[in-house]
């Protein structure tokens, strides 16, 4: 046997230094896009760790819900209630509470990517627990979402105000008003608006999202009347809100104010008005735009006290019925929409903010 | 190159004087000022008064009144001078009324005023009486039931309601477990039931039963089992078919459900086939869920927003001392008194002693609880059921006041000493073992049963019993109260028509052990040979009847020995009215009827109630 001499490698140097082809290239001549892709599949894992941390997490809230209906149903008296193995067993197997916990993720995972279903809702069987959320959630995005947002604009435009006119009578009302009000619950503001609007007054009605006697459609006088029902819950939410991003808008600008770019500005002679709005505002409402996503979650939860007070038919008191009576799919459900809108919310900023302002660069 | 900018020499600009900038932040003036107006606002607002109805000094309980009231615009979609309205619970299902099926039909949402019994009885005046049904009749041995209908009754739909009906629910359910008000008796009896007429059903049984029928009366909330028509179930899966609009015999029929007003509209059927014997005054009557909020709920009945309902005891009590004139408050006795269920498996030690027991129920101070822990003032329970008209015949005072129920620490502690004597440390021993018990509720921490157990805690460790106390929510205590895994139990008593349902119970075939669900029979392991052989005689026995009598009793004195379940205090549950549209409510003086709003008795108050001529704000 004669030992032959090893291949001779020749490398093309002009080969090794071209650069990459492909999907790379493509990647190394695109960094926007790169990143995006990159950024999505981060929100990809994020959204399955977090529906997989929410599915155990409720999964061991201790307490069987069939049980849970059923002594619920005995204690109303409803006497038929008395409930056989035969039934027990056979309802656990419908809401996905059989078998060990892995093949009930697996299933509820498999039901919710595949099929788009979360399962029947235990509070209104035999209807799905998407047709139980999607019916309320139009009224919590009309009355909470419409105020968290109005909330959002004039808070920063009124904060803003208030820190570059620092000092001032008006500026000095309005943030003590906003010190003593920010942080007073909801519901409280709700309670004294109801009382002095709908009880005193005779002004505003008290409950209920629409006027019972007009039948529910687009027409000007149904829309006329669910704006008229949302006022006082809206504006409850919306007073409060405010006051809270007045204060963080006000905490933002007051810093800026003695920035270096702003005595320029003004050295050229630009009027306060445009020094506000194009330099000190763009500077200082960045971090409240992330705030305002984060904050979105909130929206979807509901806010539970203010729906109970005026008897509101949105998912707070939705998600609070599901949670006393132990309806996973539902609560799931919800919680699994409010993660979803989060980080699609937070997404959606990490991609705009480099739009949005011109020192945010994520790619190299 | 020069690198130091000129203009970093010069005097700073104005922005950036610390000094300045400090001043305009959020100074402690500041704070303090803010955090003193949040102050005069919260003091403000917990200084509003709703008002007095009354200007004049009180000379009885109640002040005088001298304003009217102010009347709200109630949010429906019909007359509100032709409505009664009352205010109820959260409601989730509005598109079906399938009671067989878990949630499949919404819970005190009216469904009660269309859905109507074979029998009624009432706890209110102890009257049985027939319905759907004319009368029913047993043979000697118990064996066939025969039941008679109304020829009159139909379905609103117009079509015929009979033994047909009757037929086809009995015969549909009884051998299906797997919905709510199957299997069951129906199964454990039912052989066949057979239809000579269309107005006749005779139910032949597997074996001998005296209460069959009781399946069929509305006695506590409704009938156990209401017939279901036959020309609409019996081409439907029973799991699946949603009952909307519910086609039921009773006086109001669905009008609408508007699930996004959480209310439930039912308007009278002009059709109604038993209108000779009630004619329902309101033309409509909504359900409507009310604001959690009490104080908003609250606001709605003063404004007469509601007839019915929408208000807690505390707003009442407190609008009530206002002078408010249109509030009638009724109270009304919840069929389960508050007990003590008591752990009789040898398992658990010295709770399996009945002396033990004794020494438990002589620690209850049953009228501290009645007057002070429940949110009114109720009389303490002697026997194991309400204290109906309807259970007296039940009662042996003889007995009663030889097995004394007293709040007496000394006879406890005398019990204990026999069966569970002190150690050298002063603890309780049983059988060499030092005692101490779980005592477990369904109820909150802020709740009465948790209360009642707290002061029996406090009473038992007086007579050296250590105990722990620990509230478990729904299921969780569920389970541990069915497979035994506790000393004992606040919660509420079991109902039942007669006592010897309630015994059956207490079979001690039915005692599992510890650590086995007992699945709702014998929860307390209760075991003894000779009360068994009594309830089971009784279990076949007509319960009026004289041979009943003394069997009655020495299963009551058998109880009172053992004492497996302590009866506490009656419940009791004021309900409210307004009377700004309506009068004739029940009353304490005249409670002519169970004055509860999800019971299908409601239907005979609205036969009696009257309008007040009053109109709702336009």
């Amino acid at each position: 046997m004669t030992a032959e001499a090893p291949p001779v490698v020749t490398v093309d140097k002009s080969q090794a230094s071209a650069p990459p082809t492909g999907v790379r290239a493509w990647l190394s001549r695109h960094p926007l896009a790169a990143y995006a892709i990159r950024r999505f599949g981060l929100y990809l894992v994020e959204l399955w760790g977090a529906l997989t941390i929410t599915f155990f997490f409720f999964r061991l809230m201790p307490g069987d819900p069939v049980r849970t209906l059923i002594q619920t149903l005995q204690q109303n008296y409803i006497y038929n209630a008395e409930a056989s193995a035969e039934l027990i067993a056979r309802y656990r197997t419908e809401f996905g509470l059989d078998g060990n916990l892995f093949s009930q993720y697996i299933k509820y995972m498999e039901k919710l990517f595949l099929h788009g279903d979360m399962g029947p809702s235990l509070i209104n069987y035999p209807t799905p627990a998407q047709t139980v959320i999607l019916r309320a959630l139009p009224w919590t995005i009309a009355l909470l979402g419409i105020s968290a947002v109005l909330a959002w604009i004039l808070g920063v435009i009124i904060g803003a105000i208030a820190g570059w006119r620092r000092g001032k009578l008006g500026s000095r009302i309005t943030t003590n008003l906003a010190i003593a009000l920010a942080h007073v619950p909801y519901f409280f503001v709700a309670l004294i608006l109801v009382y002095v609007f709908a009880y005193t007054l005779g002004m505003l009605p008290a409950r209920s999202a629409y006027d019972s006697s007009i039948t529910p459609g687009i027409t000007p006088e149904f829309i006329g009347s669910v704006l008229k029902y949302g006022l006082l819950p809206g504006l409850s939410i919306v007073v409060i809100g405010t006051f809270g991003w007045i204060l963080s808008t006000r905490m933002l600008m007051v810093p800026i104010l003695g920035e270096d770019y702003l005595v320029y500005a003004e050295a050229k002679g630009l009027k306060g008005s445009r020094i506000l709005t194009r330099y000190a505002l763009r500077n200082c409402y960045l971090p409240q735009i992330t705030a305002f996503g984060i904050s979105l979650g909130f929206i979807f939860n509901g806010n539970v006290l203010v729906e109970q007070l005026f008897n509101y038919p949105g998912l707070g008191t939705t998600l609070v019925t599901a949670i006393q009576q132990l309806d996973f799919n539902t609560i799931l459900g919800v919680t699994n929409i409010a993660i979803f809108s989060v980080l699609t919310a937070v997404l959606l900023l990490d991609l705009l903010l480099p739009l949005l302002d011109p020192r945010v660069k994520y790619w190299k | 190159m020069n690198t130091e900018s000129p203009r970093n020499e010069g005097p700073r600009p104005q922005y950036e004087d610390v000094e300045d900038v400090v001043r305009y932040q959020l100074s402690r003036r500041s704070l303090v000022g803010g955090g003193a107006a949040a102050a005069l606002t919260a003091f403000l607002a917990a200084c509003s008064d709703s008002g007095s109805y009354s200007d004049k000094p009180a000379d009885t309980n109640k002040p005088a009144a001298t304003k009217s009231i102010q009347i709200g615009k109630a949010n429906i979609p019909v007359p509100r001078d032709q409505s009664v309205i009352v205010g109820q619970v959260e409601y989730t299902v509005f598109d079906s009324f399938n009671g067989m099926i878990p949630n499949g039909s919404p819970n005190g949402a009216g469904v009660e005023l269309a859905t109507e019994p074979l029998f009624f009885l009432s706890f209110a005046t102890g009257k049985l009486t027939p319905w759907l049904a004319t009368e029913y009749k047993y043979n000697d041995d118990h064996t066939e039931l025969t039941m008679k209908f109304d020829p009159k009754a139909h379905w609103n739909d117009g079509k015929p309601l009979g033994a047909n009906d009757f037929r086809f629910t009995v015969m549909a359910l009884k051998d299906r477990p797997d919905l709510f008000g199957g299997g069951g008796e129906l199964k454990e009896f039912v052989k066949d039931v057979e239809v000579p007429d269309p107005q006749t059903a005779v139910v032949k049984f597997l074996k001998p039963t005296p209460r069959f029928h009781y399946n069929f009366i509305a006695a506590i909330a409704g009938a156990p089992n209401n017939i279901m028509p036959e020309h609409i179930w019996k081409s439907q899966d029973l799991t699946k078919y949603k009952d909307n609009p519910p086609v039921r015999s009773g006086p109001y029929k669905l009008k609408q459900a508007i699930r996004n007003q959480k209310m439930f509209v039912w308007e009278k059927d002009p059709n109604y086939w038993n209108k000779d014997k009630l004619d329902v005054k309101p033309q409509y009557v909504i359900f409507q869920s009310t604001s959690k909020q009490l104080d908003q709920a609250s606001l709605s009945f003063e404004r007469a927003e509601f007839d019915v309902g929408s208000i807690d005891t505390q707003h009442a009590t407190q609008l009530a001392n206002t002078g408010y004139p249109n509030l009638v408050t009724t109270q009304f006795h919840d069929p389960n008194p508050r007990v003590m269920w008591l752990n009789c498996d040898p398992a658990r030690g010295v709770m399996a002693e009945p002396k033990m027991h004794w020494a438990i129920n002589y620690c209850l101070d049953r009228e501290k609880i009645g007057t002070s822990v429940w949110d009114v003032k109720v009389p303490p329970a002697n026997y194991p059921w309400a204290d109906y008209p309807t259970n007296d015949k039940w009662k042996n005072d003889e007995l009663a006041n030889k097995y004394k129920f007293e709040y007496n620490l000394d006879k406890a502690a005398e019990a204990l000493d026999e069966i569970a004597p002190k150690n050298a440390a002063g603890k309780r021993t049983y059988k060499g073992k030092e005692i101490n018990l779980e005592i477990i509720t369904p109820a909150q921490v802020d709740k009465a049963e948790y209360a009642i157990a707290n002061v029996l805690k406090a009473d038992l460790a007086k007579v050296g019993v250590p105990c722990t106390l620990r509230s478990l929510s729904g299921s969780v205590h569920d389970e541990k109260f069915q497979r035994g895994e506790y000393d004992i139990d606040s919660s509420w008593a079991g109902f039942a028509i007669d006592p010897a349902q309630l015994y059956t119970d207490w079979d001690s075939s039915k005692a599992q052990p510890i650590g086995k669900n007992a699945a709702n029979k014998n929860k307390m392991r209760f075991r003894d040979p000779k009360f068994d052989e009594v309830s089971r005689k009784l279990s076949g026995m007509d319960p009026n009847s004289e041979e009943a009598k003394p069997l009655l009793d020495e299963a009551l004195e058998i109880y009172f020995q053992k004492l497996p379940l302590l009866p506490v205090i009656q419940t009791g549950y004021p309900q409210f009215f307004n009377t700004a549209f309506w009068k004739g409510w029940p009353t304490d003086e005249d409670l002519y009827e169970v004055p509860l709003n999800w019971w299908p008795h409601f239907t005979l108050i609205l036969g009696k109630i009257e309008a007040t001529g009053q109109k709702g704000p336009a």
